[in-house]
């Protein structure tokens, strides 16, 4: 089934050899999606090759590999087709930091010997090609981020429908805020928000064509970078408790600070941030707030100033659907709550955020499909 | 040492305008116009426009804690001919207060006597001074969360020349002017007339382009010099207007009466200030401006070609771009020694606001 030679082109027309993954490399956070074959038949099983079954029992075994790979068990989609096989898509993450590490896993599992093939996207697909090669004789095939994004957004929402896509109703109120399935059967054209470290705007128009309008550099690896200096917090999932625990008034100076009020001949609530972290070029201010007031504010920011450019982008397109992906909503309902809430205000309920619930592996899973192309195709003529 | 020669001299010369930028050493500056008068084949000479001031005005002593985070460039004399103050204005904002108020100068004037030739006299025979006034227009700027001091101050000079304020009432705008409007009249006398911080600014900076020379300028950085005037002809607008204050309005302005506000952000100058008092040991804005023009932000951020480990050709991303501001300051607690300074931070603040 696999030979010791193995490079496989893309074009060939037969499958790739087993295991089968797709890989997004980004600046901070390493996904990986994995496809598990549930159809196996016993001739398969036997002459499987011994490494192939360790690293399968391997991922299954737990959902936490050494101290920093996590594999979200509640993303798993089941009963899928992928490539003529069916089979299980398993979604796994580790941060970028430990490629080291992971590569050195690889390697134990027998990675090396297999020669089989894997697709890579992202920043890193770039950068740690040559280790790849280097530890686990791996070439990896390339695959642009934004392509790989609008692919896998698409092959997950056309798959897990009715599940997928949701939004947010009542955003503003603790209480009564809902989450509420959306119906994504015709999305064009619609802007893509990829919050990951940076932030990146695309324009979908069709499929196959889209645009990145803008993007900017004020993204997760911000929030996590500033959060970690003002909070000395060590992780992602630190500073958002921490967020949700404080409160930005204090941080943050708002329109009523400057005002004694609303501000009405604009329009701007006396509410409103006027000026982010306005307050802390005072010494008194600053020894009253707390880190978790700290981290709001951060996080508010950060947020606030994505939704802005988003908002801008969509008036500027025309588009009226804005979805936002990314790691950096993950865990993070603070954030989506925040961007419901801006899309709706600030455009006067014209625009709606929608979020997908595989955040961040979209790049990953457009690489899979990528790998699998020809099968795809193949497989829709034999239908 | 050469001597310098007579206008009816300069006159026949060819002259360019020219802007010096005076920069002291904590990088603040100054832009003073002159021109430069050539004699050929080898000679030149500036003359610059700096004026004189009264001696006799009284002075801001820097004991007093009235401004003390950000630096004015004329060190000390802070309300220059406040005794001859004809009208005042103020613009109270979220963290700094503007006051702009204009009054006469005396003016010492060199006079020639035309009819001597101009090549036979020596340099420095000035024979004769004129005592003349002129207009100027006065700029002052302090923090806002000293304005009691400061309408103290100003409450206590204007004493004896009260007469010489045209009208009973100050032009007042910027949030201030509805907040702090009932201390105002308490402490001067004057009525509060409030007026539209938006609209203000687009008439001020409306008068300031059409009748300022060299107002208004374009920065290239790998150009020399650097600045460059420009003049809009053959109409100012439209414009875009981009504010920058503690937080950031941004306004298109169509025609005199024409305008809207578009946008704006939270993120100005404010947040530069309180996140750079959070993370470095600054001691004030200057001191923080200072701080980051020594800094490297490349150890803070995450760029392009630290993804890429290069260039991200396909969407024409270049690897000195920042892909993500601060992403390395993440890495900071895993025990490592940090790989960044404080200017480093500084300045990576400054790029991401």
């Amino acid at each position: 089934m696999n030979g010791c030679n193995g490079y496989y082109a893309l074009s060939d027309s037969s499958p790739p050899p087993m295991p089968w993954f797709g890989m997004d490399i980004g600046g901070t956070l390493t996904k990986l999606v994995y496809f598990e074959p549930k159809d196996l038949s016993e001739a398969e099983e036997a002459s499987e090759v011994e490494s192939v079954k360790s690293i399968r029992k391997y991922l299954k075994s737990s959902s936490a590999y050494g101290e920093t790979g996590h594999r979200d068990i509640h993303l798993q989609m089941d009963n899928l087709i992928i490539g003529k096989r069916k089979g299980t898509l398993h979604f796994i993450r580790f941060p970028t930091s430990e490629m080291n590490p992971f590569l050195a896993l690889a390697k134990s599992k027998g990675l090396a010997t297999m020669a089989s093939t894997i697709c890579a996207t992202g920043g890193g697909a770039y950068k740690f090609e040559e280790d790849f090669k280097r530890e686990v004789n791996l070439s990896l095939h390339k695959f642009d981020e934004l392509d790989s994004l609008i692919r896998g957004i698409e092959y997950i929402e056309d798959n897990n429908v009715d599940k997928e896509c949701y939004y947010f109703v009542n955003s503003r109120d603790q209480d009564n805020c809902q989450k509420c399935t959306y119906d994504f059967s015709n999305p064009y054209p619609y802007l893509i928000v990829n919050i990951g470290s940076g932030v990146s705007i695309l324009s979908v128009y069709g499929p196959n064509n889209y645009k990145r309008v803008s993007g900017t550099s004020l993204g997760g690896g911000t929030f996590l970078g500033l959060c970690c200096l003002l909070t000395s917090c060590q992780t992602f999932e630190e500073a958002i408790e921490l967020a949700a625990k404080g409160n930005n008034h204090e941080v943050d100076k708002l329109v009523k600070d400057i005002y004694g009020g609303d501000y009405d001949r604009f329009g701007l609530g006396g509410d409103v941030v006027a000026s982010s972290f306005g307050h802390m070029n005072s010494k008194e201010k600053r020894s009253k707030v707390s880190k978790e007031d700290l981290a709001c504010a951060t996080l508010t920011t950060i947020t606030n100033n994505i939704g802005s450019i988003a908002r801008m982008v969509a008036a500027n397109e025309k588009i009226e659907k804005v979805v936002f992906v990314g790691n950096f909503l993950r865990v993070n309902q603070i954030s989506m709550r925040m961007l419901s809430h801006a899309m709706d205000y600030w455009s006067n309920g014209q625009l709606k955020a929608i979020f997908l619930e595989h955040e961040g592996y979209f790049g990953a899973v457009g690489c899979l499909l990528e790998l699998l192309k020809n099968q795809e195709v193949q497989h829709k003529k034999d239908i | 040492m050469v001597s310098c020669p007579g206008p009816a001299t300069l006159r026949m010369m060819r002259k360019i305008r020219v802007s010096l930028k005076i920069v002291d050493k904590l990088g603040s500056f100054s832009v003073v116009l002159g021109h430069l008068y050539l004699q050929e084949p080898q000679l030149a000479y500036l003359l610059l426009e700096i004026d004189l001031v009264e001696k006799e005005e009284e002075v801001m002593s820097s004991e007093q804690p009235y401004i003390s985070s950000i630096q004015l460039p004329n060190n000390g004399e802070v309300f220059r001919n406040l005794k001859r103050a004809k009208r005042f204005a103020i613009d109270i904002g979220g963290s700094l207060t503007k006051i702009a108020y204009y009054s006469t100068v005396s003016y010492r004037k060199v006079s020639y006597n035309s009819e001597q030739g101009t090549n036979d006299e020596e340099a420095g025979d000035i024979h004769l001074y004129e005592s003349s006034e002129l207009e100027r227009l006065h700029f002052v700027k302090f923090e806002t969360k000293y304005i009691e001091q400061c309408l103290d101050f100003v409450q206590k000079h204007l004493v004896n020349c009260k007469d010489s304020i045209i009208g009973k009432s100050i032009k007042a705008t910027g949030g201030g002017a509805y907040k702090y409007a009932e201390l105002i009249t308490k402490k001067l006398g004057f009525i509060v007339e409030k007026e539209d911080e938006i609209c203000c600014l687009i008439k001020g900076c409306n008068f300031l382009l059409r009748n300022i020379p060299d107002e208004q300028f374009v920065y290239c950085k790998h150009e020399d010099p650097e600045y460059r005037f420009v003049n809009s002809e053959p109409s100012i607008f439209p414009y875009l207007l981009v504010n920058i204050g503690s937080g950031v309005s941004i306004l298109k302005v169509e025609s005199e009466d024409k305008y809207e506000r578009i946008g704006g952000t939270s993120m100005g100058g404010g947040t530069f200030w309180g996140l750079g008092c959070l993370l470095t040991k600054a001691k004030g804005f200057d001191d923080l401006l200072q701080l980051a023009s020594e800094g490297d932000h490349r150890n803070v951020d995450l760029l392009v070609k630290d993804i890429y480990g290069g260039d991200y050709d396909t969407h024409g991303l270049s690897g000195d771009i920042i892909a993500s501001s601060f992403g390395k300051a993440m890495h900071i607690s895993t025990g490592s020694s940090k790989s960044f300074s404080e200017a480093d931070i500084a300045r990576s603040l400054l790029f991401t606001v």
